[in-house]
This record gives structure tokens, C-alpha cells and sequence, in this order.
């Protein structure tokens, strides 16, 4: 069963007051009385259907009016402003109650009883609907922020795998990089200088079992050197997360020119601090193509010892919108999870500007040394 | 307009829709003693005429609907407003290309004046307009063809009878005359007949107003009512 609500209520005096209307109709049996319950159906269900503006009803109350003395007896049409006073009362359109000026003109107690009851009535529902209203504008806000944090939970958890799959690769970087500088350049060396002596052995008087098994050493240790070579190219990534990715990303940009400047060291940046830089440089870019006319982007990171900065600036903001909306609050939360910050500045020029800190482990190994100190 | 142009030749197609829209009403003015003496049962028995015609050319709604042809129209770039405007106007037109005929056959024929002409004209369109709507909204309420079809010849009978078609207004009980007032029939049997005895006065012209009013609250129930 249907919750009894304003809304309810509204529609079953509405019907009444209709009923009431028919009835007092077929007790005059005017037609013009008759016209006029059905005009007043036609407006209502007008308002009620292709939500017209609510201050038509000021025209049911000036064509009730213009026809009042049309209808015999007189009184019968008076009703229908009773039922007129309370559909404006109820939304909101005050001016109505001049209505009650009428008994003025014809002055009658039942009439005033009438006006009374139906303003009061108008007065309660409206009171009850503006209630009602804003408990669900509540609900709604409520929801739209469970929802916004469901989101965020959603976005922070697939940070989190990204991190994990982005740190282990850079970790099998690391490791082939210094395979490949450290120990492959020694492997490669000794084989190098293992050759070498080879032909000098051939030179000399070598016992040939030696020589023999000097080969097969030899044989071996370029089968090893090869072996280390593919475990190196297999190692090493395809795609790094870093400038390169975010050059790429800019470059594929289809809308306008990219304009991308790196100032700085960037070695030092860590990873899950590119992927923030990366996610929050997409949401920029996916704003620029949703938002904004712009002409041209303007990407910038600066990276000083201590931190690495971000910034998106586009010249097409637009007056509407808004400075902030669910994905870059998203990227906002985020940032703070790792001690960064993101702000936007919405102003002719539309900026979004990310701080994110480097953990430089040297320094923090010395802040940790003068501690123990 | 290419629903508008598929929807006038579907419903034309149809041999009885036809006969009820454009033959009989053609037919019944060329019937002289209808239209002659004490009587004049010619104007609202035209009226039952529009009003079967409309019933049966706007079952196109509902066809659409059972057969899921508006399915597949609103997969097109089509507003639901749009489809319902040419679907109704569809209707409209060629039982108003209709009855102007008829009426400039009925001036020519029967010395009718100018003024009567037109008022007739004007009478029966609205009549007619008001008819598609009530058809409209009828057919919103149901979801099969068989059950709006078979309700509906009943309940257009019975709007024949108590409006005053087929049986004069004035021999009606009080009752039932109170009953048919909210059927568009009674107003367009009424406006015919103070059209008939006393010209185009206060009465015919509320007449046509009721008439228009029901027009807009029909199309505002059905025009909101879930159709596919």
C-alpha cells in the first residue's frame, strides 16, 4: 500500500473538491458551470502533467472570476475559488488569497467558511509537503555521498592493485638494470679477457686435455653469458611508469595541442607517485574534453628534491562549471593518502595543480641517524 | 512527417475504416429526407458517423503497441511527442478533409447559410478532434487490442445513446441526460442543436468549448500514460 503522503492528500481533496463541484453542478444543471469544471480539470491536469509554470493558476482564478456571476446561482461558482485558494496556497503562490476580496463583494458566512477551511487546509499541505521535500533532498544528499565514497573506495582499491603491479615491475627494472650494469658487465668482461688468453695458450706449449677443458669452460661461459643477456631482455619492462607515459599520454591527446614541459630531476619520483600524477593528468585531460573549449593545454611537472608538482591549465573554462567535481574530489582524497595535495583554480584559466612529496631515502636514513644521535 | 504519411495510409487501409471515415459520411449527405423536414436525423446520425470513424481509424495506437512497431520507431531518433502528434494528426485529417466536404455539399444542396455551414463545420471538427483524444486515452488503458476493441463498442453505443445520437436529448430521462453530459456526444448533439433551433448563440459556443476541454484532458491522460 502506498505511503499517505502531501502529495496524496493534495490529489484526494483535489478530487473531492471536484466531486463537490460536480454535485453542486447537477443541482443548477448550467452549462456554463459545467465548462468551468472542466477548464478547471484541464488546468490542473496541465500542471500536474507538463509542469507548467505554478502561477498559471492565477489565470483559473481570473477566468473563475469573469465567469462567477455566469453561473446560477452565484454561489456555486464561489466555490470553485475555495477550491482554487487552496490549490495556490498549497503551491505556494500567495497572491491568491485576494480571492478572499470576493466577499467583499458578495458576503456570505458559508462562503467564509468555505475560504478559511480551504486556505487553511492549502496552508497545512503546504507546510507538510515542504517537509516532506526536504527530508528526501537529506536522503539524497546522504546517498549521493554513500555513493561518493563507495566510488572513492572503488578508485583507492584499483590504486592499490595499480601500485602493486607498478612497483613490482619497476622492481624487475631495477634488478635487470643492475644485472645487466654490474654483474653482466663483469661476466662479460672475464669472457672477453677469457678469449684473449685463449689465443695465447695457442701461442705456447699447452698440454691439449688442457686446452680441452679450457674450451668447454669457455663454451660454458658464453652459454652463460647469453643465458644472463635473455634473462635481462626478459626482465626489462615495455612501458615504465614515468615522463615517457605522460608525454605519451599528452601526445594522444585528440582535441587541441598538449603543450608538456618537464623541469627537473624525476629520477628520484616513486612510483605510486607517477601513477597519481598519471590518473590525475587523465581526469584533467578527460575535463578538458567534457567541460571546456579549449584551445590549448598546457602541461607542466617540476620536480625539486623534495617534490614533484603537476600542472594541467587549459584557457577554455567555462562560467557553469563547477570547480570541482567527483573525480578530482576522488583524486584529492587520494593525493592525501600519500601526503600530497591537489587544488584547483577555476578561475579564466582553468588549473589543476598536484603536489605530491619524495620520500628521498638518503635523507630520511640521515634524519634517522640525527635522531639516534 | 513519414509517420504521419505511414499512419494516414495504414489507417485508410482497412476496407471498414474507409467505408466509416470517408464513403458513409459522403454517402449521408446526398440522403435528402436525413437532412429535410421535422426531423433532420442526418446531423447527429453524421456525428455517430465521425465518431465510429475516428474509434475505428484510431485503433492504429494500439496496433502499433500490440505488434511492438512503436518499439521500433522509437529506436529512431523520435520524441514520443512527436510520434503521438503525427499519429493523432494522421486521424484527424482526412475525417476533417471529410467533413468540410460534406458540409460544402450539404450548403450547396440544402440552401444552408454561410454562418450555419461553417458552425457546423466547426461543430463536428471539434467533435471529431475530441473523439480521436477520447479514443486516445481509451486505448492508453488497456494493454490488448481484443479488450479496448470489445469495451469500447459498448461504451460507444452507450455514448451514442445517453449523448443523444441516436435518441434525441430532449426525450432522455434528467438522469441520464446528467450521465451523457460528461461524454462529448451530449455537447456535440447539443451544439447541433442550438445550431438547429437558434443559430450560432452562448450555448452552441459552450458547446464547442466543453467539447475542447475534454480534447485536452483526454491528450493530457493518455499523452502521459506509459504506451510502449
Amino acid at each position: 500500500m502506498k505511503k499517505l503522503s502531501p502529495q496524496i492528500c493534495f490529489l484526494i481533496f483535489k478530487i473531492l473538491g471536484f466531486g463537490l463541484l460536480f454535485a453542486t453542478w447537477l443541482l443548477s444543471g448550467d452549462v456554463t458551470g459545467f465548462f468551468l469544471i472542466l477548464f478547471l480539470i484541464a488546468m490542473s491536469l496541465l500542471r500536474r502533467r507538463v509542469h507548467v509554470a505554478r502561477f498559471t493558476i492565477i489565470i483559473d482564478i481570473i477566468v473563475c472570476t469573469i465567469l462567477a456571476t455566469s453561473w446560477e446561482p452565484w454561489e456555486y461558482s464561489v466555490y470553485t475559488l475555495g477550491l482554487l485558494l487552496f490549490q495556490a496556497i498549497y503551491l505556494g503562490v500567495y497572491p491568491a488569497i485576494l480571492t478572499l476580496l470576493y466577499l467583499f463583494y458578495e458576503f456570505s458566512p458559508l462562503l467564509l467558511a468555505i475560504f478559511i477551511f480551504s486556505a487553511i487546509c492549502g496552508l497545512f499541505l503546504r507546510f507538510w509537503n515542504l517537509e516532506f521535500s526536504e527530508k528526501f533532498k537529506e536522503r539524497d544528499k546522504l546517498a549521493e555521498k554513500y555513493y561518493e565514497l563507495d566510488e572513492l573506495k572503488g578508485d583507492l582499491s584499483v590504486a592499490l592493485t595499480q601500485v602493486e603491479q607498478m612497483t613490482a615491475v619497476a622492481e624487475r627494472a631495477r634488478i635487470s638494470r643492475d644485472i645487466h650494469d654490474n654483474a653482466g658487465h663483469e661476466i662479460v668482461a672475464a669472457y672477453i679477457s677469457f678469449q684473449t688468453a685463449r689465443q695465447l695458450f695457442e701461442g705456447g706449449n699447452a698440454d691439449k686435455n688442457v686446452l680441452e677443458l679450457y674450451d668447454l669452460a669457455l663454451g660454458r661461459l658464453d652459454s652463460g653469458v647469453n643465458k644472463i643477456r635473455e634473462a635481462v631482455h626478459n626482465m626489462s619492462t615495455i612501458i615504465s611508469p614515468g615522463v615517457e607515459k605522460l608525454q605519451g599520454i599528452c601526445e594522444s591527446f585528440p582535441v587541441c595541442d598538449v603543450e608538456f614541459n618537464v623541469y627537473g630531476d624525476t629520477s628520484k619520483v616513486a612510483v605510486h607517485a607517477w601513477l597519481m600524477l598519471e590518473s590525475c593528468l587523465n581526469e584533467s585531460l578527460t575535463n578538458v574534453l567534457r567541460h571546456s573549449k579549449a584551445k590549448k593545454v598546457t602541461v607542466n611537472i617540476d620536480a625539486t628534491p623534495h617534490l614533484i608538482r603537476l600542472l594541467v591549465e587549459n584557457d577554455g573554462s567555462l562560467k557553469n562549471n563547477k570547480p570541482m567535481g567527483r573525480g578530482l574530489r576522488n583524486l584529492r582524497h587520494r593525493a592525501a593518502a600519500i601526503g600530497g595535495t591537489l587544488s584547483v583554480d577555476a578561475g579564466e584559466v582553468f588549473r589543476v595543480i598536484c603536489v605530491i612529496p619524495i620520500n628521498n631515502q638518503k635523507e630520511a636514513e640521515a634524519e634517522d641517524e640525527i635522531i639516534a644521535s | 512527417m513519414t509517420i504521419f504519411r505511414y499512419a494516414m495510409i495504414k489507417g485508410l487501409q482497412g476496407k471498414l475504416t474507409l467505408i466509416c471515415n470517408c464513403i458513409l459520411p459522403l454517402a449521408l449527405i446526398f440522403l435528402r429526407p436525413l437532412w429535410t423536414g421535422d426531423f433532420q436525423l442526418g446531423f447527429s446520425i453524421m456525428a455517430f458517423a465521425i465518431m465510429s470513424g475516428t474509434f475505428l481509424i484510431s485503433q492504429g495506437i494500439m496496433e502499433d503497441r500490440v505488434d511492438n512497431t512503436i518499439t521500433r520507431i522509437l529506436a529512431a531518433p523520435v520524441t514520443m511527442f512527436n510520434y503521438l502528434v503525427q499519429k493523432l494528426l494522421a486521424y484527424i485529417v482526412p475525417i476533417t478533409v471529410v467533413i468540410i466536404m460534406v458540409c460544402l455539399i450539404g450548403f450547396a444542396l440544402y440552401d444552408w447559410t454561410f454562418s450555419f455551414t461553417i458552425a457546423l463545420m466547426l461543430c463536428y471538427n471539434v467533435f471529431a478532434i475530441a473523439s480521436v483524444a477520447l479514443t486516445f486515452a481509451w486505448v492508453c488503458l488497456f494493454k490488448s487490442k481484443e479488450t479496448s476493441m470489445g469495451t469500447f463498442s459498448m461504451f460507444l453505443t452507450a455514448m451514442a445513446v445517453i449523448g443523444g445520437l441516436l435518441i434525441p436529448v430532449e426525450v432522455l430521462p434528467t438522469a441520464i441526460r446528467y450521465i451523457g453530459a460528461f461524454s462529448p456526444s451530449y455537447w456535440a448533439s447539443t451544439g447541433i442543436g442550438s445550431l438547429l433551433l437558434d443559430g450560432v448563440t452562448l450555448r452552441y459556443w459552450l458547446s464547442i468549448a466543453i467539447m475542447a476541454m475534454f480534447t485536452v484532458i483526454f491528450l493530457l491522460y493518455g499523452g502521459k500514460r506509459r504506451i510502449v
